[in-house]
């Protein structure tokens, strides 16, 4: 049985030069299906789509697959939690991984590839959480060493030069900007 | 991509030495690795990270996991890691402070 996961491809040129004054405006959209094994590849496919950006440091595209593998990964849980809820009242039985994983919708991504940057957005279908009510205590907190989960997100903000969620009845969509080191901090 | 774990003595240590790519994929691989390992009632532990090509919080997790195993057992724990990308990672995250962390393998007395 096939699953409802799908990968797409586009890309276009949008006219964002002038809006976003550093971005060429090239925009590729990208979808995976919500399973672990497509991590290692989302990874070096949004590496290689962020070479792109001609100035972009090496650093920073290291910097890049780890965000990426953050934001897919929290997103890919997002789809699985939306996924088990619907087979769950489905079945009227708990799904088994390979039910959820195989139900759950893909992961959407949209890079937007410019001379000095890269935007990322990705997009699940989740119901997002309270940026203010996180519940794990910040990094360096000794605490936080009790916790073996929920240090994405402080990765996520710590590496990227902006980052913002946005969530809506369709779901959450992370949008994070990584841009190059000016050559005075490089 | 798959996770390689290979376990050998390294004196009165027991290094479990881990390659390829730590995520939320791999991380369950690991995890169950080095709890076997704890299980078997070894208490000085080195995990030696130098064959890793990428880690992310997943893998920092299982890391936090297996210190807290081991904080339990009064054990002790050390990891090798050379790598750049996985020294930056344990810098932002603060776990340079708690995690002893050494360059090369050798750097720990057998």
């Amino acid at each position: 049985m096939f699953s409802r996961s799908s990968q797409r491809w586009t890309w276009c040129r949008r006219d964002i030069g002038a809006e976003r004054g550093t971005l060429i405006g090239e925009q590729i959209d990208l979808e995976l299906p919500a399973r672990p094994s497509y991590l290692s590849f989302a990874r070096v496919l949004l590496a290689g789509i962020a070479a792109n950006a001609p100035t972009l440091q090496e650093k920073r595209l290291a910097d890049l697959q780890l965000i990426v593998s953050e934001v897919f990964t929290n997103a890919m849980k997002a789809n699985w939690r939306v996924a088990e809820e619907r087979l769950q009242s489905e079945l009227g039985a708990s799904p088994s991984e390979e039910q959820v994983q195989s139900a759950a919708d893909p992961v959407v991504f949209m890079c937007l590839v410019g001379l000095h940057e890269i935007e990322l957005s990705v997009t699940d279908h989740g119901k997002g959480f309270d940026n203010e009510d996180k519940p794990h205590p910040p990094l360096y907190d000794p605490e936080r060493l009790h916790y073996e989960h929920g240090l994405g997100i402080p990765l996520i903000q710590y590496l990227s030069d902006e980052v913002d969620y946005t969530t809506g009845p369709d779901g959450t969509t992370v949008r994070v900007v990584v841009r190059d080191i000016p050559a005075d901090d490089a | 991509m798959e996770l390689g774990i290979t376990v050998e003595k390294h004196g009165d240590w027991t290094v479990v030495a881990v390659s390829g790519e730590v995520d939320v994929a791999t991380a369950p691989s690991f995890r169950q690795s080095a709890t076997e390992v704890l299980d078997s009632g070894v208490t000085k532990l080195i995990i030696d990270m130098t064959p890793i090509d990428f880690i992310d919080s997943s893998g920092l997790g299982v890391l936090i996991g297996v210190r807290k195993r081991v904080e339990d057992i009064n054990g002790e724990l050390v990891l090798v890691a050379p790598q750049r990308q996985v020294n930056r990672l344990f810098d932002i995250t603060g776990l340079t402070d708690v995690f002893t962390i050494v360059p090369t393998l050798d750097m720990v007395p057998a």
